[in-house]
């Protein structure tokens, strides 16, 4: 396996959960700015998906016995980050599934398909990876 | 890699398992919050009311079909004489506009060829997905406002397949549009009318109708709007959307030079619109036939084509004016989205208001005042022909020359041919002073060859003096004041009808003097005529005028013998200064604050017939919103009276044994009953029926079932029938049904309609209806009656009446100045109390003052500043002070929008329930919207809000008045209970949360053993290995 800053990743799982730790911080960064500019910014599913991201590239690249869990608690930080977000948006949902502007919509579709998709990746990337062992 | 072991196993099936259970604990709130939506669509009833049935008979309100609703044998008889009425609508409700040498109606089983691409279904599109909501390109005529479809009672007619009925019908013309690709697209912004292109009539295709399927060419025009969909004043081709098109004109021309080879033996143009297209150009073509066919549901096209054919005589009228420019009535300087207007402080409203800046930062203003339809064209007509108030000024003229009423009207509102003709004497008026009615006996002789039907058409003038012009009290030249419709009348055949006219509809709000309504001093002339510009020519006759012109241009110099004419001596500022339907309340200045004028900001000029050159508005006026106005937008703006009633004052929680069906034939006015009823009620049970979502919830102390709520009377929706899940009878758009002039029809479809109501076990139709074709863009105009108050007024006590019978409450929607659907969102919306009453309010008074009517759903618009359901002007003042008004009122669909959610201010001010009241989340999870209605106002009366728990008691009172005049109570007697039970749903998600919530749980503790067992283990050999 290859080396990161002199950190050695010995396995598909380690990598799959640094995919996903980069694929969450760039989702919440991306969420940020777009939630932001719509006025639909909430900071728990930014919350959410920095932790996720934080969690995910600590089991990746920081060796600790007890941090093999750490993956897993990604799991969870990111389900609930693209949860409370669909929920955050339901409005603009409401409005686009129905066809008419009624629900309050804050915003345009494209960057909730967007965040939905990032972050939906990155929850399958961290899923897949906890089936696999963090080192050989 | 290789294999995965247990604890990775685990602590990836944890993953998972994790990933349901947060699924369940984020979704199942969210799940809740929107319960009576999901079962709605579902169609699932999570209450029942069981009874031991010793009352005898407790089906209090009876279907004309019986009394199982899940008689099969039953609906379907309810459904096809839903479908033999619709038919025989449409063939009183088309309107001939047009019919050159007899050119109409065609042989039967003629050989023709049909024209337009929006005539045929595309085969390769799904049509059944662009109904409501939908945008985007769209095939086939444009059946309803709703979806048509195949129902197992009701078998969707296609334009196509009627016509191939009824006609031998060109195949090849019809296969080249099918599968041209070509289709006009639905949508608010970049919509096409979607004409193919007449290239794609190749030189094989037109061979086609050269040796047959040429005794008519039939080409339908078409336009299509909706709800959030107006049609817009400017689209991609530069021109407005109701303009005949390139593609359009292109193949008119082609038939035309058709027709001039000989080839064609005549062109009949089908309108299939709601909207009034302009048609002035098609007499350019050499058209010989216009048939307005309007939007005529799933099986109005067999009506169509039996209109065609003969089988049927038209005996429709229009209900809009069709000018020949539509972009040329005062209306449109502020209308649509493209002249929709923002405060001029913009910055400043925005930073001062809390709610979403989309919902507060657009305005409208009628400036036009009364002159809305043909109110505006005839009136500048008559001061033309009479050379008063610079009539004939350049300002509103489609020509940029003097204002001329030939170069701008197509067809008058009230116009429509026979294929007959018939002559209307005005035998007699009389008036009699205890109804307050003038009376006027009419005759009408069918002085064709074939039998059919003649409407009677009343108009008024009233007088436009010096007090008028002093107090800007505006006098449209003519006004709708009463219609009838004849029976069918062989040739030769006369029948004599009586016509009421409420001399109520004859006066005048005056807002600026005598604040309220006036009976002016001067001549008044009541005048029948073929429509209004004929019964307006009529008028200009009986006062000696000269140089009238009729609807086509040619002299006419009127008929004076169809006027009747008295004379007031003096203004009668008292006849009408006390409501005529609740004793000893004033009738006064309600809506001073949505006059502009009066506001403290930039001020605006009304329309006035005094001067049409300088008060036609023309450009919009830039408007400031005032620091007073942006208190009002920001929505929150209730604040408990001092001199309010605590809480303790009232008695809430105290059994008196009273049900809820008892209450049922219990006076509105019996307050000691009425008291005793709510003092039973706990605040939260009382507060559990404010929000709604297709239904209220039931209250089990007083036996209150669930009730059930939907829209509308164009197509029961949302409920629909018990039996099989299915939607009620797609019929013809409220505007065909409009043009009928037809009391008794209209009567006879509110039976069938309250009919099935009580199949589906549906408490209350949202509908539309009055609101006011103010433009003709308006895109959910084909859900409501006419451009007319007085024509809305007399057609909606007449449905609320008929319909509410059997069992139901007709919600009417929506209240009020909610006109167009850009920024129908909250758009401060400005006007004069004249054009208020005489028009907007007008068109409710009928059904809630006359007809009953128990329900009305506010709009989504504002009054003045001030959001519709916060609107105590209308709610408190007028619907329940002047017009007595005992129903329930509720919110249109408030969703969680912030600035519908001020539920204190809403109740304060007349609210009853919110519709779809579903909770915010999201950054709205911060604003009131996080709560439903039932949580803020409990929690409002917790804190010790006594004047908020007086309406809510209110509020209750009026909501259970009218569900207790409902279906709703049928099987009820002292033994009945309400029976609740989960949705399947519901124990769906519990089971998942549970069980997911259990694996994940009992998944982490065998990893973590297994992680402390490896550990202890690797301890173990690292110890060894230390050792050895």
């Amino acid at each position: 396996m290859a080396q990161v800053k002199g950190i050695k990743i010995q396995t598909a799982g380690a990598w799959l959960s640094l995919v996903c730790g980069a694929l969450s911080l760039v989702t919440g960064i991306y969420y940020a700015v777009a939630a932001g500019a719509t006025n639909n910014f909430t900071a728990t599913v930014l919350v959410c998906f920095l932790l996720g991201a934080v969690c995910a590239l600590t089991y990746s690249l920081v060796p600790s016995d007890w941090g093999d869990i750490l993956n897993l608690v990604a799991v969870v930080f990111l389900a609930v980050a693209i949860l409370e977000f669909i929920v955050s948006s339901i409005a603009t949902l409401a409005d686009v599934l129905s066809g008419i502007t009624m629900f309050g919509s804050t915003g345009g579709i494209e960057y909730i398909v967007i965040t939905i998709g990032l972050g939906t990746v990155a929850l399958v990337v961290e899923i897949v990876s906890c089936f696999m062992r963090r080192t050989k | 890699m290789g294999t995965i072991s247990r604890r990775q196993f685990v602590k990836g099936a944890a993953g998972i398992t994790s990933t349901v259970f947060a699924t369940t604990c984020v979704g199942a709130p969210v799940a809740q919050s929107y319960r009576g939506r999901i079962n709605t669509a579902l169609g699932i009833d999570t209450t029942s009311v069981t009874s031991n049935g010793s009352s005898g008979d407790t089906t209090y309100y009876k279907s004309d079909y019986g009394t199982d609703i899940y008689d099969a044998t039953a609906l379907q008889k309810l459904e096809d004489d839903c479908a033999a009425a619709a038919i025989e609508e449409v063939e009183g409700g088309v309107v001939l506009l047009r019919n050159e040498n007899g050119a109409l109606p065609l042989q039967k089983g003629a050989s023709v060829t049909l024209f337009g691409q929006n005539s045929f279904e595309n085969p390769d599109a799904d049509t059944t997905s662009m109904g409501f909501g939908y945008t985007g390109p769209t095939y086939g005529p444009f059946y309803s406002y709703h979806t048509p479809g195949d129902t197992s009672t009701v078998k969707w007619v296609t334009y196509l397949s009627a016509m191939q009925e009824a006609f031998d019908v060109n195949p090849t013309v019809t296969e080249a549009y099918q599968t041209s690709g070509y289709g006009r697209v639905k949508d608010a912004e970049n919509p096409d009318v979607g004409e193919a292109p007449v290239s794609l009539l190749t030189d094989d295709i037109c061979a086609s109708w050269a040796s047959q399927y040429n005794d008519a060419a039939i080409y339908m025009i078409t336009r299509q709007g909706s709800e959030d969909c107006d049609l817009v004043l400017e689209d991609s081709e530069g021109i407005s959307q109701l303009a005949l098109h390139q593609n359009e004109k292109d193949l008119l021309a082609l038939l035309q030079a058709e027709k001039a080879a000989g080839t064609i033996k005549r062109i009949i143009v089908l309108v299939n619109s709601s909207w009034a297209v302009e048609l002035g150009d098609l007499a350019n073509y050499d058209v010989d036939a216009i048939l307005w066919v309007g939007t005529p549901g799933v099986v109005g096209f067999t009506g169509v084509a039996n209109v065609l054919d003969g089988d049927a005589n038209p005996s429709g009228k229009l209900v809009d004016t069709y000018a020949k420019n539509s972009l040329s009535a005062p209306a449109i300087t502020y209308a649509q989205a493209k002249n929709t207007q923002e405060w001029s402080n913009l910055d400043e409203v925005l930073d001062t208001c809390s709610d979403t800046d989309k919902f507060v930062q657009s305005y409208l203003i009628y400036a036009e005042g009364v002159y809305v339809g043909y109110k505006y064209y005839e009136t500048r007509y008559e001061d033309a022909i009479l050379g008063q108030g610079n009539a004939t000024g350049t300002a509103g003229s489609s020509t940029g020359s003097a204002w001329n009423y030939t170069d701008e009207i197509a067809y008058p509102f009230g116009y429509g041919l026979s294929y007959t003709t018939f002559q209307q004497t005005l035998d007699s008026c009389s008036f009699d002073s205890t109804s307050d009615t003038y009376t006027l006996s009419v005759t009408a002789t069918n002085t064709g060859d074939v039998a059919g039907r003649s409407v009677v058409e009343v108009y008024a003038q009233t007088p436009y003096g010096d007090y008028e012009k002093k107090n800007q009290v505006e006098k449209p030249a003519v006004v709708l004041v009463g219609f009838a419709k004849t029976g069918e009348l062989d040739p030769g055949a006369s029948e004599t009808v009586s016509v009421q006219v409420e001399q109520y509809l004859l006066a005048s709000y005056d807002y600026t003097s005598a604040k309220g309504y006036i009976l002016s001093a001067g001549t008044y002339c009541l005048a029948i005529g073929d429509d209004a510009h004929d019964a307006l020519n009529n008028i200009l006759a009986a006062k000696g005028a000269t140089g009238m012109v009729a609807v086509d241009g040619t002299r006419t110099g009127g008929d004076a013998s169809k006027t009747y004419s008295w004379d007031l001596s003096s203004v009668d500022a008292n006849r009408y200064a006390m409501s005529r339907y609740v004793d000893g309340k004033q009738v006064t200045n309600c809506f001073d604050d949505v006059d502009l004028n009066n506001l403290g900001t930039d001020t605006i000029t009304y329309l006035s017939r005094s001067d049409w050159d300088a008060t036609f508005p023309t450009e919009p006026v830039a408007v400031r919103a005032t620091p007073d106005m942006m208190e009002v937008l920001d929505g929150n703006f209730y604040e408990m009276p001092d001199d309010a009633p605590s809480v303790s004052d009232f008695t809430q929680g105290e059994d008196s044994g009273i049900t809820f069906v008892a209450m049922r034939n219990v006076d509105y006015n019996d307050e000691e009953t009425w008291n005793a009823f709510l003092d039973q009620l706990t605040v939260e049970e009382m507060a559990s029926i404010l929000p709604d979502q297709n239904g209220s919830v039931a209250i089990d102390s007083i036996t209150m079932p669930a009730s059930y709520r939907g829209d509308d009377m164009d197509q029961l929706q949302q409920v629909v029938f018990k039996l099989n899940g299915e939607s009620g009878f797609n019929w013809p758009c409220a505007i065909v049904e409009a043009s009928t002039w037809d009391i008794d029809h209209i009567a006879k479809r509110s039976n069938l309609t309250g009919n099935e109501s009580i199949f589906m076990g549906l408490t209350e139709i949202w509908s539309g209806g009055p609101n006011i074709h103010r433009t003709p863009f308006n895109g959910r105009a084909s859900a409501y009656y006419s451009e007319d108050g007085n024509l809305d007024y007399l057609i909606g006590e007449v449905v609320s009446r008929e319909c509410q019978k059997y069992g139901v409450i007709l919600g009417y929607k929506h209240m009020v100045l909610n006109d167009q659907e850009a920024n129908r969102e909250s758009a401060a919306t400005f006007a004069n109390e004249q054009a208020i009453r005489e028009e907007y309010l007008r068109a409710f008074e009928g059904a809630y003052a006359k007809g009953g009517c128990m329900g009305c759903m506010t709009a989504f618009n504002r009054i003045g500043v001030t959001y519709a359901g916060s609107c105590s002007a209308t709610m408190q003042d007028v619907m329940r002070g002047e017009w007595g008004f005992k129903g329930v009122i509720c919110s249109d669909a408030c969703v969680g929008s912030d600035y519908k959610t001020h539920y204190a201010t809403n109740l304060a001010n007349g609210l009853d329930y919110w519709c779809w009241d579903m909770a915010g989340f999201g950054p709205s999870a911060d604003s009131s919207s996080a709560k439903l209605s039932n949580t803020v106002i409990a929690e409002d009366i917790e804190n010790g809000d006594g004047y908020l728990l007086k309406a809510l008691r209110d509020a209750t009172k009026h909501a259970v008045y009218a569900q207790v005049r409902t279906s709703n109570i049928n099987g009820l007697d002292d033994s009945s209970q309400i029976v609740h039970t989960n949705a399947w749903w519901e124990n769906a998600i519990t089971g998942t949360q549970i069980v997911s919530g259990v694996l994940t749980a009992g998944l982490l503790g065998v990893y973590v053993y297994d992680t402390v067992k490896a550990s202890k283990a690797q301890d173990n050999e690292d110890k060894k290995g230390a050792e050895a």
